[in-house]
């Protein structure tokens, strides 16, 4: 059985529909990893109805799921009321809170269902829709040992870590490592990532990471919750991964500045004498592992 | 006019014409730029295409680093999404080893020693 990840929103803070953003989208977070049976979806943001219209297409019928929201930002939740499995009985849907947290996230989504917000409320909703917790140490659901991790964004973040055999990916999105950092190194130099990142996504067959500001634009974005494109790729050396996924791509980049900006990601691994696999992550991309 | 009696430029420019026909009407295509057989200009009319060694596949071609059936180019809501179907060598977009994606105009898919450009219709 492998680790089967799909994209279907890759774009950061708002969504960004339109000709500039056509190739790598313009839907909000949502990423799906499965093994077999198993449908782990990270985070609920716009693109997340798009998966939900390929469940219907294909008859999953009936689906049980695993959502793993980072946090409860608009771009990671507002997907939620329009995936359209959670409207048909029968499916099933366990809505996690890591580090041991209660109902918080499962609250968060009934509440931005409430009249004021949307017209359809969450008791309406068909499906068997069950709040559950991870805990610190992570769990086994079916063949895949799902852990997480607190990030460094404001009111918080979790990374989620899917371990299968011999395969990892890891999501962690909304992660401004660079307030650790000591800034006033040589931006050219490798930056050396804090160890509790680098132990998290250790040896990751794919690292999907917030990347979502260039060197440039990065001063007067800081405290905002995001990585710069070039620290998420020493993130990734600096953890041996094989392939680093950039995410989270900023409402304000189209396409041609998204590949340009994986072209400087790719030219500094290889500066840095990486065999790193730099991409851009782009809406409808399915990578499978092994 | 037949073919035959035009002479290379002409050629040519009909050649041209029917891309741009094709893709002004809506239809997509798959330049073949290397391979057994490139230059080669496909276009996908099918609601499922298949590319492969095999004498059945839809977009047959003769080359022992295909798998029989290597790629699967199906339209999905008038785009054309392109899976790996469990080939041996695998298919590679932009340089990325991939299983699935939805394809965009200028992508580059390679599939052993073949080479495509996909060229998105209207």
């Amino acid at each position: 059985m492998s680790l089967h990840v799909t994209f279907w929103g890759t774009r950061g803070s708002s969504p960004t529909p339109g000709h500039r953003t056509r190739i790598f989208g313009g839907n909000t977070s949502c990423v799906s990893v499965e093994s077999g049976e198993q449908v782990f979806i990270c985070d609920a943001g716009t693109g997340m109805r798009d998966f939900g219209l390929r469940l219907m297409r294909e008859k999953r019928i009936p689906f049980e799921g695993h959502l793993l929201i980072s946090h409860s930002h608009w771009d990671h939740i507002q997907g939620f009321p329009f995936f359209m499995p959670v409207y048909i009985p029968g499916n099933t849907l366990h809505v996690y809170d890591p580090a041991g947290r209660d109902r918080r996230v499962y609250d968060l989504l009934s509440g931005q269902m409430r009249g004021d917000y949307f017209p359809v409320d969450f008791s309406s909703l068909n499906a068997n829709i069950l709040p559950d917790r991870l805990e610190e140490e992570g769990r086994t659901i079916g063949d895949v040992h799902v852990s997480s991790m607190m990030l460094n964004h404001p009111g918080g973040s979790f990374a989620y870590r899917f371990d299968h055999g011999d395969h990892r990916v890891v999501f962690a999105t909304d992660n401004e490592i660079d307030t650790e950092l000591d800034t006033d190194l040589d931006p050219d130099l490798p930056r050396q990532i804090p160890a509790r990142f680098v132990d998290f996504a250790r040896g990751a067959d794919l690292l999907i990471a917030d990347a979502q500001y260039t060197d440039e634009e990065y001063p007067s974005k800081r405290g905002w919750g995001h990585s710069r494109v070039f620290t998420a790729v020493d993130f990734a050396i600096q953890a041996g991964c094989k392939q680093l996924a950039l995410f989270h791509h900023d409402p304000m980049h189209s396409d041609a500045e998204v590949q340009q900006i994986e072209a400087s990601a790719r030219a500094r691994a290889a500066a840095l004498g990486s065999d790193l696999v730099v991409f851009a992550a782009r809406e409808g991309l399915e990578l499978r592992y092994p | 006019m037949d073919e035959s009696t035009l002479d290379a430029d002409e050629t040519v420019s009909a050649s041209i014409d029917l891309t741009q026909l094709a893709l002004a009407s809506g239809g997509h295509m798959l330049h073949m730029v290397e391979g057994p057989g490139a230059p080669r200009l496909i276009s996908l009319l099918d609601e499922r295409d298949v590319v492969g060694r095999s004498l059945e596949a839809s977009i047959h071609i003769p080359s022992g680093l295909l798998s029989r059936e290597h790629m699967e180019l199906v339209a999905i809501e008038g785009e054309i999404q392109a899976r790996d179907l469990d080939s041996r060598n695998g298919v590679y977009l932009n340089g990325l080893r991939i299983h699935a994606v939805i394809l965009r105009n200028g992508d580059v898919l390679q599939c052993g020693d073949v080479v495509f450009e996909y060229k998105e219709g209207a």
